[in-house]
């Protein structure tokens, strides 16, 4: 998965197909809203395209990709909040949740998503990095600007509180 | 999947994430599409436009402060009584100044007339 380097300048094509379903999950897990995670995992995937083109291809595509789509779903995360009572106020969307808006407010999905609400926004970070993103723990920490053995801290912290909570279903 | 202990755990976390074939296909066309133009900074290239339109007219227009005239330096009338040689005079602040410079013989021993007196006004 991680540690392409350079080969990304060879295919780019491949490597762009490769992580479109992994960053469009993780802005999924982050946003919750399709939509919206569908442009935030565009943009980070074209940010990267546009390194490659300009000769300035990153160390790690991986890293790149998940360190533009974190800043750029934090960034999604405030505007939706911001316009979103707006959208309320005017009537835009109250009344037609589109079809997948409706299956993420079901089953397991919302589970899911309940139980890692619970989790501390660091270790939540880490392992949607690692585990619905994909990433190495070298290239999440590198996305994250922490140390290996700081994130396999949080991941270990993590994974044990999400087992938890999902087995008992407090989720 | 290197790095996975806990593999249940991780596959159910992906698992509610599921794949959107449809998307996925839109999100890499978009990407290699939307690469091939620059970002759009027209909106920044608009506000440095205006702020430096705005700072160019600020010190073209900057209203200067007048010249004044420079001011006299302030006049001070004093009266006072020269008695046996005591110069006795009543200052602005309330005080009154007694000098006795060295009285000359030729001058009265008392009267009225103009003093010449040097020194600061405090």
């Amino acid at each position: 998965m991680g540690g392409q380097g350079s080969s990304i300048t060879v295919d780019l094509d491949g490597t762009i197909a490769e992580l479109a379903p992994r960053v469009l999950r993780y802005a999924v897990a982050r946003l919750g809203d399709p939509n919206l995670a569908e442009e935030v995992a565009q943009e980070s995937l074209a940010a990267l395209v546009r390194r490659c083109r300009n000769g300035t291809a990153p160390d790690s595509a991986e890293a790149f990709v998940f360190a533009v789509a974190r800043r750029r779903a934090g960034r999604a995360a405030w505007r939706r909040r911001l316009w979103v009572p707006l959208e309320h106020a005017f009537g835009v969307r109250a009344d037609s949740p589109t079809p997948e808006a409706r299956a993420i407010a079901q089953s397991e999905t919302r589970r899911v998503r309940a139980a890692l609400s619970r989790l501390s926004h660091r270790d939540r970070e880490a392992i949607l990095l690692v585990a619905v993103g994909e990433l190495t723990m070298r290239d999440a920490a590198a996305a994250l600007g922490l140390s290996v053995s700081a994130v396999k801290m949080r991941l270990s912290r993590s994974r044990a509180r999400l087992t938890a909570l999902l087995e008992d279903g407090h989720a | 999947m290197p790095d996975e202990p806990r593999p249940d755990v991780d596959r159910r976390l992906r698992g509610a994430f599921g794949d959107d074939p449809a998307a996925v296909a839109r999100i890499v066309e978009g990407a290699l599409a939307r690469s091939t133009t620059a970002p759009n900074r027209g909106w920044l290239r608009l506000v440095a436009g205006a702020a430096a339109v705005c700072i160019a007219a600020a010190l073209v227009f900057w209203p200067s402060p007048p010249a004044t005239e420079p001011k006299p330096p302030p006049t001070l009338s004093l009266s006072g009584s020269f008695t046996d040689g005591l110069l006795a005079v009543s200052l602005p602040d309330g005080s009154t100044s007694i000098t006795s410079a060295g009285a000359r013989e030729d001058r009265p021993p008392d009267g009225y007339g103009i003093v010449l007196v040097e020194g600061e006004i405090k």
